[in-house]
């Protein structure tokens, strides 16, 4: 690789966007007003242009730096983001118990070491203790398990 | 009042059997997170802060309180053990404290930092009984033009004094802003930034937020990292917990200087307990005639920073009570709460709302003295935690993590907005930026806009109020001057051609 810092060169263009987009919303779409009496959009658009102004900082500087790309963890970011993803789905629709043994399910999926017996085991505990705590504990109007069909 | 008084009201409230058991809860709960590699006293707030929804305000504050100090006795019991340092602020603990270890003589340490923590600790909560009401009573006179400085100052200073870029922090803090306008417009009700998402319209939720880039994003960076280590009992048993006359004398000075470090690092925005820590056994290192004993299992390389991070814990909650302005994401989610339950943070809390103020101080007395006591009898305990496997502790804090934030508003939505943010944090974590700064400039955007537009309502529009107020003056500069060191350092690392890592500030 080149000697230039691709990390910041990322995450610097991102920010520039992203900065740019804020300030293009808040003109675009609010009011702006005067200094004297700001409007909604004063605030979003001064700082949308600052996080752009700071993420060109950023993406400058990567091209006088080098820096090793950092290793993905695609595995378990995914099925991290996803056993939350499915505990959303399942749980009005299917109830608490469903969506937990659901959400420990995937999520082990992260880890390569765990067993198959420990993950149910696992379920099976948290079940019991969200039952104990949420529901009987602090009262919370969950449905425990329920069949939408 | 006097201060008699109030320490007699204070005591009152935090000796009600309501408070002292979220006092037990909080600092136990601390202590074992702490103790666990991988969660942190941030992600347990955030995990436990739906709580605080249900309860009254200071026994609230109490729980989320404990974990923040009992995280720092508990971090140090895992640095001691193997080496791996439980929390951020007690990574410096493994240099010395694994070493005594080794040699037979973890129990001493782990003696030795309890007792540091304590001696830390209180140095930390006597500075605060005096210098906070002291403050308060000073900052009254404080108008939106000095509250707009203070706030600039502490997000410009938390983003500057940190290790790592300041570009990038100050992009961070700026990122936090941005998502804290998210929502109705406080003066007209426009809607700002909602995508047209009807639940966006309250705003993004700060539980929400908070579990996200701190609770999710490092599940998923430690899964593969944190494994479940062995541990020789031998050396942890009661009895091999006696120190001997010499490691007593070794540690008093160390811990005075370490308390003093401690204290006035943590009322600073930015350099919490983790960076105190590190200073305290800078400064140790250097004045000790001892200099090769450092790193092979120096008693003061163990109490110093010991006492430093724990002392800093406690002064860190001056300016976030007496102000309205945390110095640390910690300090944030305790502002949170404050806001929450419809106080406004500021100097008047002091006053208006003695009870909760001085009940949480004692509180702290309290729960100081009961990590204390639970430390030592209890250590079989801890190092059991220490041996629970990663693979076991995740899937169940993210079941917590989901069933919390659903329970705040009984939304559905919120748990999308944690993924969403678990996603992001992640992300920014890969590019080397701090999410640290975020939630600062999260909590603070609101506040800060506010002084900002009522400051230019009232000179005007014109923006030379802010210099020609003396202190928003004062304070205004020092901000300058940090930007300017920052940028400076920046350069001058850039000419060195290494990009630094970012460590993770709590």
């Amino acid at each position: 690789m080149q000697d230039r810092n691709y990390r910041d060169m990322i995450g610097g263009g991102l920010l520039v966007l992203f900065g740019l987009w804020v300030a293009w919303q808040a003109w675009s779409t609010l009011d702006i007003g005067s200094a004297r009496r700001m409007g909604p959009g004063f605030f979003p658009l001064c700082i949308g242009l600052i996080l752009a102004g700071l993420g060109g900082i950023v993406l400058a500087g990567s091209f006088v730096q080098s820096a090793k790309m950092p290793e993905v963890d695609l595995r378990a970011c995914v099925s991290v983001l996803a056993s939350l993803a499915v505990f959303a789905l399942l749980l009005e629709t299917f109830g608490l118990l469903p969506a937990i043994a659901a959400l420990v399910g995937i999520a082990s999926l992260a880890d390569r070491t765990t067993r198959a017996r420990q993950v149910l085991a696992l379920i099976a505990l948290l079940c019991v203790l969200c039952w104990l705590v949420f529901r009987l504990g602090l009262g919370m109007p969950l449905p425990v398990l329920k069949w939408p069909f | 009042m006097g201060v008699l008084d109030n320490l007699a009201l204070g005591l009152q409230t935090a000796l009600s059997l309501q408070n002292l058991a979220f006092c037990v809860f909080g600092v136990s709960l601390g202590m074992a997170v702490g103790v666990i590699p991988g969660l942190g006293a941030i992600a347990a707030i955030s995990m436990l802060f739906p709580i605080t929804y249900h309860l009254e305000l200071t026994p609230a504050l109490v729980m989320l309180a404990g974990i923040w100090y009992g995280s720092s006795y508990g971090g140090s019991t895992a640095s001691i053990l193997l080496n791996i340092p439980g929390t951020p602020s007690s990574v410096v603990t493994c240099i010395d404290g694994y070493p005594m270890g080794q040699q037979g003589r973890g129990g001493v340490a782990l003696l030795m930092t309890a007792v540091a923590s304590f001696f830390g600790g209180s140095v930390g909560i006597l500075l605060m009984m005096f210098f906070g009401p002291l403050i308060a009573s000073y900052a009254r006179e404080f108008g939106a033009v000095e509250y707009f400085a203070l706030i600039v100052l502490g997000l410009v200073a938390a983003s500057t004094v940190a290790q790592g870029s300041a570009a990038k922090s100050l992009a961070m803090v700026t990122l936090g802003l941005i998502f804290g306008t998210v929502g109705l417009d406080m003066y007209t009700g426009a809607e700002r930034l909602t995508l047209g998402i009807f639940e966006l319209s309250d705003g993004i939720s700060l539980v929400a937020l908070a579990m996200g880039l701190f609770g999710v994003s490092e599940i998923i960076s430690s899964v593969r990292q944190v494994k479940a280590a062995e541990v020789g009992k031998s050396s942890v048993g009661l009895r091999a917990m006696k120190p001997t006359r010499e490691d007593v004398r070794r540690s008093v000075l160390p811990m005075v200087r370490g308390s003093a470090i401690g204290s006035f690092f943590g009322t600073l925005p930015g350099t919490g307990p983790a960076i105190s820590a590190y200073m305290a056994y800078a400064i140790e290192k250097r004045l000790s005639r001892r200099k090769h004993e450092f790193g092979k299992g120096a008693i003061e390389g163990i109490s110093a920073p010991e006492a430093a991070n724990n002392a800093a814990d406690q002064t860190s909650f001056i300016p976030t009570l007496t102000l309205g302005i945390p110095g640390s994401p910690t300090m944030a989610l305790i502002l949170g709460a404050l806001i929450i339950h419809g106080i406004t943070p500021g100097p008047q809390l002091v006053s208006e709302q003695a009870p909760v103020f001085w009940g949480l101080i004692m509180s702290f007395w309290i729960g100081n003295l009961l990590l204390l006591v639970l430390n030592i009898p209890l250590i079989g305990v801890w190092v059991r935690l220490l041996l629970l496997p990663y693979h076991f502790v995740y899937p169940a804090v993210l079941t917590f993590i989901a069933i919390g934030v659903y329970s705040v508003n009984n939304n559905v939505f919120d748990i999308q907005v944690v993924l969403a943010f678990g996603a992001l944090g992640y992300l920014l974590r890969l590019l080397d930026f701090p999410t640290a700064p975020v939630l600062l400039g999260f909590v603070l955007g609101p506040l800060l806009e506010e002084n900002f537009r009522r400051a230019m309502l009232i000179s005007r529009g014109d923006p030379l109020v802010f210099v020609q107020h003396p202190i928003s003056a004062t304070v205004l500069a020092l901000a300058a001057a940090l930007l300017v060191l920052g940028a400076w350092s920046a350069l001058r690392q850039t000419r060195q051609g290494t990009a630094l890592p970012t460590p993770e500030t709590d």
